[in-house]
């Protein structure tokens, strides 16, 4: 079972969610992609990719705030859960500790 | 037509796809997404860009966890199998008339199966030539007064004038195909062989079974595997002798090598194969006919390209005058170069002239079939809606109860359908069966024709089959499927659905029905009559008492006549130079200032008009060997005397022929029709032939000894000229091949016409028996108020005769238009439609519905009232 895993644009998705507290749903987190990693994720690849991560339980989701231009329907807004959380920092970690492995690479924190 | 905020909505469309399927719980979420991006969009650039992109992002949704997800979990197999269960069931409760409908649709598909067959083998004509692109023939164009007529020949020395201007590669084929005699061992045979260039061989697909098919060497002849089979018991045949007969004496021949025979949907037929020098049989004279530009070869080109075919008319116009110097009776206009594909179908559909191969049927030949199985399928699909739908009478209360425990009408008309593809599906089964009769009776109505079911690596018959059962079972359980499951479950089970068994649909498919079967009786009690007609016509000479045998000269002639002599059972003989329906040749006439281009003439001896019964009906026959009736004299057909105007004082008459030669009539006899019944009567004349000229020795005996009498010269000629085949032929034997064909299409349309009556009738029975059982209470009660037999007769026979008497008229009509369409078609006389014919197929029809019908009614009229009329 894939679990745990925690695919690349998985990552980048879980950690967008994470960066919009409250605001995370469908297209502001396409947009928001968008503007800071420069690519332009298809958003039923993203959708995808959040139905992947409720399911693997890295993210819950709440129903609400309908608008005009959606024609009236809902959004669905996602939280990072506990379990998420834990996967970010583990996977950050390893990032770290494979970092520092390797030579000549310095941490060029602004 | 928009509202303002209409125009800010992506398509609908793509809306209605995303729809259709996206699961409901994700639905919201995903279209407001994209709703909001396409608002977002708009902002930023044009609303078509935006469109697209939302399309786009629709297709995107295309993904597993946005699906539709199956609520309720069938148990497919199960629920087939009762489906199956159920069908079976229907099928033995309504035993005979779905038994009748089962076999009708069988002999329908078989039939559709053999037309599919018989248009693949004429599609694939040719196809075993895999050089076809680059093979060429040169042909020429006569101007008739009936417009161009091709000939599929060239002079013979055209070939050698064109090879000049061929570039590297390119070929000039000469291709020669002659009767030949030959004899292996002691077995004598006459067969075609085939004098070609080395080129042939080498350029032509050919299959190499064993030795060499090089044609360098004109000791070698080439023989196809069935010619080594046949008389040589053995495939393994290089190197053994084979002798042909030719004029002056015998030329040895050695199998060179063995090629497999050509299939029969090929132009080429031939057994024999030999070097196209073998063709002279005197290598003297060879330059002399090379140089004759009266005879004739057929020429391939094998050409790199298109180039040399599309100039060569050009090139050969300069040789039109020899040409037409050469052979003034035949005068060519111009010269063309066709390609090898579709060669032989272009020959058959124009009439070629000079087309020595083999050919596909004519394009007629490949629709028939087709029209029938057609009919018969619609005819079988009707038959299988309308007992659909009678007999959902009796299984209203089932579909009731399925809707009411929830069964939806999707599930319903899926049930149903599939009802009827297992009824198509056996039907096809068994269709596969007949297929294989029907193919083999096929090959039996044509000569040289010879085609089978073959399913190995043939996808477009598998693909048909699959494709007609699909077909048939969407038409014949379309409709019925949505009708029965379109019932209100309420008043079903309430019992007061109005069961309109007998709507005006089941009433129209009947009469259409009926109209098929009345056209198709038609079809075969006018095809008998026109057989019987063209059977029984005077064709102006006794063609059925006469035997025709070729002789190679005068002597030959004497030595044959001279040993037929003490023969009782012959009653007259001649000797001829042309013979009827075998020989003639044309001339153009001027009498006075009229002229006929285009006059058959024969020439034949004082005896001929005896021999083969040709009446003088004014006039006088020629005189032996006198000197001005071998000269000037001609006997001409009363044709010939209407054509000019010449009346009833022919005789005497000069008449030019070519322009130069004068000719005086000296009798006029009966009409005589040199083509029998598929061409128009022509002017013929007849001239006087000296016995230096005879090419046939004709003799008149009576029809019943018409074969006996043929052995017994046969036995002559065997012992007179032990060397060589007996050449008789019974002059029928030629027309009487067509004739059979007629004969088949009578057994063809007879069969044709009784399977739909079948299917018919069967529906008529159903129809009036449901219209009969839902008034038993009104009839009962018209009984009983005293209502008299003939009353009774006509409100419950009321409906029948309406749908006969509608029938017949669509039925006469539709069917003697297509009868005379037809037979104008194929044959100049014949005998059209007429009301004779008309009324005898409807009399028939008529009288085998009643006898059906009448049983019913008459169980009805005569029940006792009290029976129908007691409730419980």
């Amino acid at each position: 079972m894939k679990g745990t895993y925690l695919g690349e644009f998985e990552e980048l998705v879980l950690l967008t969610i994470g960066s919009l507290k409250d605001e995370a749903y469908g297209v502001s987190i396409k947009l928001d992609i968008e503007d800071r990693a420069g690519r332009v994720p298809s958003i039923g690849a993203l959708h995808s990719a959040l139905y992947r991560l409720e399911e693997k339980g890295f993210i819950k989701s709440r129903e609400g705030g309908s608008t005009q231009v959606r024609g009236g329907r809902r959004k669905r807004f996602y939280t990072i859960t506990a379990h998420g959380r834990q996967a970010l920092t583990k996977s950050y970690n390893l990032r770290n500790e494979l970092f520092k492995l390797v030579p000549g690479l310095k941490l060029n924190i602004k | 037509m928009s509202s303002p905020e209409n125009k800010s909505l992506p398509p609908k469309w793509a809306d209605r796809l995303l729809e259709s399927f996206c699961s409901e719980e994700q639905l919201e979420i995903l279209q407001g997404d994209i709703h909001e991006l396409y608002a977002y969009r708009l902002t930023q650039m044009s609303r078509f860009k935006a469109n697209l992109h939302y399309i786009k992002d629709v297709f995107d949704m295309l993904r597993p966890f946005a699906f539709k997800r199956k609520h309720t979990n069938y148990n497919y197999g199960p629920m087939f199998g009762n489906y199956f269960t159920i069908a079976l069931r229907t099928f033995k409760r309504n035993r005979v008339p779905f038994l009748i409908n089962l076999i009708g649709m069988s002999i329908a598909l078989g039939c559709a199966i053999t037309a599919f067959v018989n248009y693949q083998y004429n599609s694939d004509f040719d196809k075993q030539e895999k050089n076809a692109a680059k093979i060429y023939r040169i042909g020429f164009l006569q101007s008739t007064e009936k417009g161009m007529v091709p000939y599929g020949v060239t002079p013979i020395p055209v070939a050698e004038l064109i090879r000049g201007t061929l570039r590297d590669g390119e070929e000039a084929i000469q291709y020669m195909a002659k009767d030949g005699q030959f004899r292996i061992g002691d077995e004598m045979f006459q067969k075609q062989v085939v004098y070609a260039d080395p080129a042939f061989t080498r350029l032509f697909t050919f299959e190499k079974l064993s030795g060499s098919l090089s044609l360098d060497d004109k000791a070698n002849v080439l023989i196809s595997d069935e010619l080594a089979i046949t008389y040589f018991g053995t495939r393994d045949v290089v190197g053994k002798p084979l002798t042909q007969i030719i004029e002056g004496g015998r030329r040895e021949l050695i199998v060179g090598g063995v090629f497999k025979k050509f299939p029969m949907n090929s132009s080429f037929r031939f057994d024999l194969l030999t070097s196209y020098d073998n063709y002279f049989p005197d290598p003297a004279q060879r330059s002399v006919i090379e140089n004759n530009w009266s005879r004739w070869a057929t020429t391939f080109l094998f050409l790199k390209d298109r180039t040399i075919a599309d100039l060569l008319p050009k090139q050969l116009e300069q040789y039109i005058t020899t040409q037409n110097e050469a052979r003034p009776d035949l005068k060519i206009n111009s010269f063309y170069v066709e390609s090898f594909i579709g060669m032989s179908a272009r020959a058959i559909k124009q009439r070629n002239q000079g087309h020595w191969m083999g050919g596909p049927m004519p394009p007629a030949a490949v629709i028939a079939p087709f029209v029938m199985a057609g009919m018969l399928l619609l005819v079988a699909c009707f038959n299988f809606m309308n007992n659909a739908i009678v007999i959902a009478g009796t299984r209203i209360k089932e579909i009731g109860i399925r809707k009411v425990i929830g069964g939806r009408r999707k599930e319903l008309i899926i049930q149903f359908l599939s009802e009827t593809m297992i009824f198509c599906v056996i039907s096809m089964i068994i269709a596969l069966g007949l297929a294989e009769y029907f193919t083999a009776g096929w090959n039996s109505i044509w000569s040289g024709v010879e085609m089978s079911v073959t399913y190995s690596n043939n996808v477009f018959l598998i693909v048909s089959i699959v494709l007609l059962i699909i077909i048939t079972g969407l038409l014949a359980g379309g409709y019925p499927a949505f009708y029965i499951s379109a019932f209100k479950p309420i008043s079903i089970l309430r019992g007061t659905t109005r069961f309109a068994g007998a709507g005006m649909l089941t009433k129209s498919l009947l009469v259409l029905q009926f109209s098929i079967s009345l056209a198709a009786v038609l079809f075969a009690i006018s095809f008998y009559f026109n057989s019987k007609f063209q059977k029984e016509y005077d064709l102006g000479y006794a063609w059925r008492s006469v035997i025709q045998v070729g002789v190679r000269n005068e002597q030959q002639y004497e030595q044959l006549r001279n040993s037929l002599q003490t023969n009782p059972n012959i009653k007259a003989m001649a000797g001829t130079e042309h013979h009827i329906y075998s020989s003639s040749y044309k001339v153009a006439a001027r009498f006075e200032h009229k002229v006929e281009s285009e006059i058959n003439v024969l020439n034949v001896s004082d005896e001929y008009f005896g021999a083969v019964d040709v009446r003088v009906i004014a006039g006088r026959n020629f005189r032996k060997d006198e000197a001005s009736d071998i000269n000037e004299s001609i006997i001409v057909n009363e044709e010939f005397a209407r054509k000019f105007g010449l009346g009833d004082d022919a005789i005497g008459k000069q008449i030019m022929f070519n322009d130069t030669i004068p000719m005086f009539i000296t009798a006029v006899v009966k009409d005589v029709y040199l083509g029998a019944l598929f061409e128009p009567l022509s002017p013929v004349a007849f001239r006087y032939a000296p016995a230096k000229d005879y090419k046939y020795l004709v003799v008149l005996t009576e029809p019943d000894q018409l074969l006996d009498v043929n052995d017994q010269i046969k036995t002559s000629w065997n012992k007179v000229f032990p060397d060589q085949l007996y050449p008789g032929r019974l002059m029928e034997s030629r027309m009487m091949m067509a004739l059979e064909h007629f004969d088949s299409v009578v057994i063809l349309y007879s069969f044709l016409g009784a399977v739909t009556l079948i299917m018919s009738i069967s529906g008529l029975y159903s129809l009036v028996a449901l219209n009969l059982q839902k008034r038993t209470k009104e009839l009962g009660i018209r009984k009983i108020l005293g209502a008299p037999l003939r009353n009774l007769v006509y409100h419950s026979g009321k409906l029948f005769f309406v749908i006969m008497s509608i029938s017949f008229v669509v039925g006469a009509v539709l069917g003697s238009v297509m009868v005379n369409a037809l037979m104008d078609s194929v044959w100049e006389y014949y005998v059209a439609v007429n009301s004779k014919v008309v009324l005898i197929a409807i009399g028939i029809l008529t009288l085998i519905a009643i006898v059906t019908v009448a049983f019913k009614i008459r169980s009805v009229v005569i029940g006792n009232p009290t029976d129908s009329l007691r409730h419980e």
